[in-house]
């Protein structure tokens, strides 16, 4: 839309407005377009929580995705196909999420012994045209040591946010709140406390 | 002949029911770093955001007579946690206005609280993303117990321009987010009353 109109400079005002407009439609209905989520960004509360977790270090370990119908990747919303920006995949959207936290509270080394790994069970946005849009995320999550394992538990997200019936309105709207449900989904995990007693374990 | 007025009908219909583009205006925070030569102040400090804050939606004009929206308390939060970890020994984010256990905890010697105004503006009659951004950053820093210790304010500008914001239409306001606490930390690291 801003391309056009920028390219359509010798173009007299009222020939402008049905181009326009019609690009707004286009742009309201249109399909298949691909478009890269941008990259996540901390938590603030997040960090606090990990901080006042005590001592200790850990690592990410790589992420794996279970298949499934709710298990989308790419995401789609309304027929626009939504890539991760970490090698287009949630899984790695996640690791990354939580490694970057774990960086930013101080508690993350590369070479801890003690790492961080999980695997995306559900993966779904949904961006109604007339109600209210989801975003719903569960992750296995596990802490291991060597061969152990001395954590694993299912965490899972359920966020709303409002939708609406204009595609270049509710698309953004729909890729900006994913990254507020991990803020979420990662907040659900840093405050459980067997989990952090898994992080501490020795 | 119906088809383009029905479009035309249908498109205005969609400006005309008020809806603003989302955006966020979370500056990059690996841009805020402190500068080399200036000390930090040897205080824990605390702030505090209220929820109310995090979810209040603002919105302001674009171009073409669109309007955009954002969440600027939710979007500045990182960006305030790394300026004021910048400034201070450390930065402990509030869960209340009286954290009285934090407050214990992490011997917090100053409670930041900051306010904000936006506005936002674009000439183009064809574009919505807005051109120029303003936000004003105000900061009231108390002492532990509550007490008025001095208040900093910080104004943002952020500008951009089609080709720059032709890849991320919040461009502008990331700038002067962005902008705004940069020269708020400027501030805060001037500010030698907050070394006792």
């Amino acid at each position: 839309m801003v391309g056009l109109s920028r390219s359509n400079n010798q173009a007299t005002l009222p020939s402008r407005i049905p181009t326009f407009l019609l690009t707004l439609v286009i742009a309201m209905i249109s399909s298949g377009c691909s478009i890269m989520a941008p990259p996540y960004s901390p938590s603030p509360e997040n960090l606090q929580l990990l901080r006042d977790g005590g001592k200790y270090t850990a690592r990410v370990a790589e992420f794996g995705s279970q298949p499934g119908e709710q298990n989308e990747n790419p995401i789609s919303i309304r027929g626009n196909t939504i890539n991760s920006p970490y090698n287009g995949s949630y899984a790695g959207y996640l690791a990354e999420a939580l490694r970057q936290e774990l960086a930013m509270a101080g508690k993350w080394s590369q070479s801890a012994e003690t790492a961080v790994t999980g695997t995306v069970l559900t993966n779904t946005v949904h961006a109604p045209p007339a109600s209210t849009g989801t975003v719903d995320i569960k992750v296995r999550f596990a802490v291991v040591r060597g061969s152990r394992k001395s954590y694993e538990q299912d965490k899972s997200v359920h966020h709303e946010f409002p939708s609406e019936f204009a595609g270049p309105i509710a698309i953004p709207r729909a890729i900006q709140e994913y990254q507020f449900a991990v803020h979420k989904l990662l907040a659900e995990l840093y405050r459980d406390q067997a989990f952090v007693a898994a992080l501490k374990s020795h | 002949m119906h088809l383009v007025k029905f479009i035309a009908a249908f498109a205005t219909a969609a400006i005309l029911t008020g809806c603003a583009h989302p955006l966020v205006i979370a500056p990059d925070t690996t841009k805020l770093e402190a500068p080399a030569k200036t000390p930090k102040h040897k205080a824990v400090v605390g702030y505090y955001i209220s929820d109310e804050q995090r979810t209040q939606e603002f919105v302001s004009p674009g171009g073409g007579g669109d309007k955009v929206s954002y969440f600027p308390y939710r979007d500045m939060d990182l960006g305030l946690f790394k300026i004021l970890g910048n400034c201070f020994a450390d930065v402990v984010r509030l869960k209340s206005r009286n954290d009285a256990a934090a407050v214990s905890e992490h011997r917090i010697a100053y409670i930041v609280t900051p306010q904000l105004k936006t506005d936002s503006s674009s000439p183009s009659p064809f574009t919505w993303p807005p051109t120029e951004f303003k936000v004003d950053l105000s900061a009231s820093i108390t002492d532990s117990l509550g007490k008025p210790v001095m208040t900093k304010t910080a104004q943002g500008v952020g500008r951009a321009e089609f080709d720059e914001f032709k890849t991320d239409y919040a461009l502008s306001g990331k700038k002067a987010m962005q902008d705004a606490l940069q020269k708020l930390q400027q501030l805060l690291l001037e500010a030698r009353e907050l070394d006792n």
